[in-house]
C-alpha cells in the first residue's frame, strides 16, 4: 500500500514540477508548483514527517509560493511579453546536458549496493518526526539548553535581515 | 517498502527539473520558481536519509526547517531586486537586461 501511494505522489511531483517548467504564464507555473509542494508534504508524511509535511504545505505553499503570486499580479505583463520567454534551438544543449547528467546519476544511485540495503526500520522512536522532538532540538528543556537553539537564533537574525534588505531594494527613494 | 534509493532518485529528478529550468527558461520570476525546486530536492534528500539512516535523530528535519527559512528569505530579498529591476526596466526577460556586456 505505501509502495503506490510512494509511486502515485512521485510521480505527481514530477509531472507537476516539469508542467511548471512548461507553462508560459508565471501565474500558472507558480499553481503548478504549489500542486507538487502538495505531492511532497505527501511523501513527507509517508516518511513520518508529519511536522514537516504541515510546514511544507503552511509555509512553503501557502506563504512562501504566495508571494511570488502576489508579485506576479503587481507586474501586470502583457501577452507579448510572454512570448519572449519561447524555447529556442540553442536551448538543446543544456536540455541534452542535464538528461545525461541526471541519467549519470540515477544510474549510479541505482547500481549502490550501500544505499540499497537500507528498508525502513519498523521501530521508530516514538516522538520520531513530531512536534515534541522538533521542540526539544531547537528550545530544549527547564533546566537545558537545546542542541540547535543557537542555530535557530541565527536564523531570527537571517530573516530579520532579509527583512530589512527586501524593504531597502523595493524602496522607490531611500 | 520503498527503498532508499527511490527517495534519493526522486530527488536527484527533482534536483535536475529545476536546474533545467534555471538554464532554459528566461523569466526571472520562473527561474526564482526553478530554484524553489532545487530547494525542495535537497530537502527531500535529507529527510529520506534521515528517515532510513539516522531514524534515532530527528537532525535531517531541522536542517529541512532550515532550507525552508533560508528560502523564504531568499524569496524576498529576490522578489525585492525583480521589483526593482522591473521599475527601471519594464520588463522581467533576462535577455533584455543585458546591462554588463555593453
Amino acid at each position: 500500500m505505501g509502495v503506490y501511494i510512494f509511486y502515485l505522489f512521485g510521480t505527481g511531483l514530477i509531472a507537476t514540477s516539469v508542467a511548471a517548467l512548461l507553462m508560459k504564464n508565471p501565474v500558472h507555473s507558480v499553481l503548478s508548483i504549489v500542486t507538487s509542494f502538495f505531492f511532497l508534504a505527501g511523501i513527507y508524511a509517508g516518511l513520518s514527517m508529519q511536522f514537516l509535511a504541515v510546514i511544507q504545505i503552511l509555509v512553503y505553499a501557502g506563504a512562501i509560493m504566495v508571494l511570488f503570486i502576489f508579485i506576479i499580479m503587481l507586474f501586470d505583463l502583457q501577452k507579448s511579453e510572454y512570448s519572449k520567454d519561447r524555447f529556442l534551438w540553442r536551448d538543446i544543449i543544456p536540455l541534452i546536458l542535464m538528461i545525461i547528467t541526471a541519467s549519470g546519476f540515477i544510474a549510479a544511485i541505482g547500481r549502490s549496493e550501500a544505499i540499497k540495503t537500507y528498508v525502513v526500520n519498523a521501530k521508530l522512536p516514538t516522538n520520531f518526526g513530531s512536534v515534541n522532538a522538533v521542540s526539544f532540538e531547537f528550545f530544549g528543556t527547564a533546566n537545558s539548553v537545546g542542541r540547535y537553539s543557537f542555530l535557530f537564533e541565527m536564523i531570527s537574525v537571517l530573516l530579520l535581515s532579509a527583512i530589512v534588505g527586501a524593504v531597502v531594494l523595493a524602496k522607490r527613494k531611500l | 517498502m520503498v527503498p532508499l534509493s527511490s527517495y534519493i532518485m526522486l530527488s536527484t529528478i527533482l534536483f535536475f527539473i529545476g536546474l533545467t529550468g534555471v538554464l532554459v527558461r528566461r523569466n526571472i520570476i520562473i527561474m526564482m520558481v526553478s530554484i524553489e525546486i532545487m530547494l525542495n530536492a535537497s530537502n527531500l534528500a535529507l529527510v529520506a536519509f534521515n528517515r532510513f539512516r539516522f531514524y534515532n535523530s530527528n537532525d535531517g528535519m531541522i536542517f529541512s526547517f532550515l532550507v525552508i527559512a533560508i528560502a523564504a528569505a531568499e524569496v524576498a530579498v529576490g522578489l525585492a531586486i525583480v521589483i526593482a529591476i522591473y521599475r527601471k526596466k519594464k520588463t522581467v526577460m533576462i535577455q533584455d537586461l543585458s546591462v554588463m556586456k555593453h
